[in-house]
């Protein structure tokens, strides 16, 4: 049995010991894991959108100002020390060029700026990052040794 | 009344639409035929309301590497035109071309990659162009913009333009077939929710 738990777009899924969690095809979307390595517990959160616009919250985990301590709340909820959670980060690319309007030309980098933030934020450390670019990026998450996989197009599988 | 969501649009509505998109679709067949050789015919679109995921899903599987081409209409309509074209189809045109065919759709050249979006930009173009006649309404459409890499990573760029308005996104799809021979593609017009109450205004269709 694959023990994979696909995490899908605007979503979160949380994992235990030997789970995985997966995101296909990063484009400007990012991946952000959250990790307990003590207890093996993790979060990967798939973020849509830099923040909520006119405090209109209609799903908690489009956003990174509001998936992230969502989510830290969770895993405190799981028995995780919040001051032993540490991120890793993939995506936020540029997929298309110039020609496309300025909200879609920027949206990755927003993303990218807001997850971090958010993250300093809340005390958490980002460990390692894999962001920007014009690539995307499929993003595996390794809760049994914290190592995420990076596979993109045309070169061979990384980690981070 | 007016349309506000997705979600409002009635099946009549959608028979409207469907309606609409064969217009364009036939259209844009011939103007394939015109550049490739072989039968080339479009499908009756599909018209279908879906949450991201789930189009995403629909679209083919994530990791795929497909070329798309993405325009952005403006006018009296609103939306986007993403066309995604698979190696198969891609490869028909380049050996039209004079060009070699590729083993990898990443492997396509600045060449080729222009070649394929001004032929996409004709087939957009002929979609449109037989829309706007047809209601009788200006729409724009912005210079191509082209990415080739996985197909999720191209999707979802269109649902993140409406995402802070609409959990949901309309696809009205069609699909382009070779010699009786499906070739991976999907052409989508995908318009935001305003211009859906617009459009049925104009033609006179009650929106209750």
């Amino acid at each position: 049995m694959d023990n994979t738990i696909d995490v899908k777009i605007a979503d979160m899924k949380t994992a235990r010991n030997t789970q995985k969690l997966k995101i296909y095809a990063l484009g400007s979307c990012i991946g952000v894991a959250l990790y307990e390595p003590n207890l093996k517990v993790a979060a990967l959160i798939h973020v849509m959108l830099p923040e909520v616009m006119n405090g209109k919250l209609d799903n908690v985990f489009k956003y990174a100002d509001t998936s992230i301590p969502h989510t830290l709340q969770l895993l405190e909820r799981m028995g995780a020390n919040r001051r032993n959670i540490i991120a890793k980060i993939a995506g936020g690319s540029k997929m298309f060029d110039n020609n496309i309007d300025d909200m879609l030309s920027s949206i990755g980098a927003r993303n990218a700026d807001s997850v971090i933030k958010t993250l300093m934020r809340n005390g958490i450390r980002i460990i390692a990052r894999d962001v920007g670019g014009s690539i995307a990026r499929t993003m595996t998450f390794d809760v049994n040794t914290g190592t995420t996989y990076i596979k993109v197009v045309g070169k061979a599988e990384y980690t981070i | 009344m007016s349309i506000n969501s997705y979600e409002e649009l009635s099946s009549f509505h959608l028979d409207v639409l469907k309606e609409i998109g064969s217009v364009g679709a036939g259209n844009a067949a011939t103007a394939l035929a015109t550049t490739v050789p072989g039968e080339m015919k479009i499908t009756v679109p599909q018209v279908k309301i879906l949450s991201y995921d789930k189009a995403m899903d629909s679209m083919g599987s994530p990791e795929d590497v497909m070329l798309g081409e993405f325009v952005q209409l403006s006018g009296e309509i609103n939306g986007f035109i993403l066309f995604l074209q698979g190696v198969e189809y891609v490869n028909l045109l380049l050996s039209n071309f004079g060009m070699e065919k590729l083993e990898k759709l990443e492997k396509i050249d600045e060449m080729g990659k222009s070649a394929a979006t001004e032929i996409g930009n004709i087939i957009i173009s002929a979609y449109v162009n037989a829309i706007s006649s047809l209601l009788d309404i200006q729409i724009n459409v912005s210079v191509p913009s082209v990415a080739v890499d996985m197909l999720g990573s191209i999707s979802s760029l269109a649902m993140i333009k409406y995402a802070y308005e609409s959990n949901s996104i309309m696809l009205i799809e069609v699909e382009i077939i070779c010699d009786n021979e499906a070739l991976p593609t999907n052409l989508i017009l995908m318009p935001d929710v305003h211009s859906l109450d617009y459009l049925m205004k104009k033609l006179g269709i009650d929106c209750g």
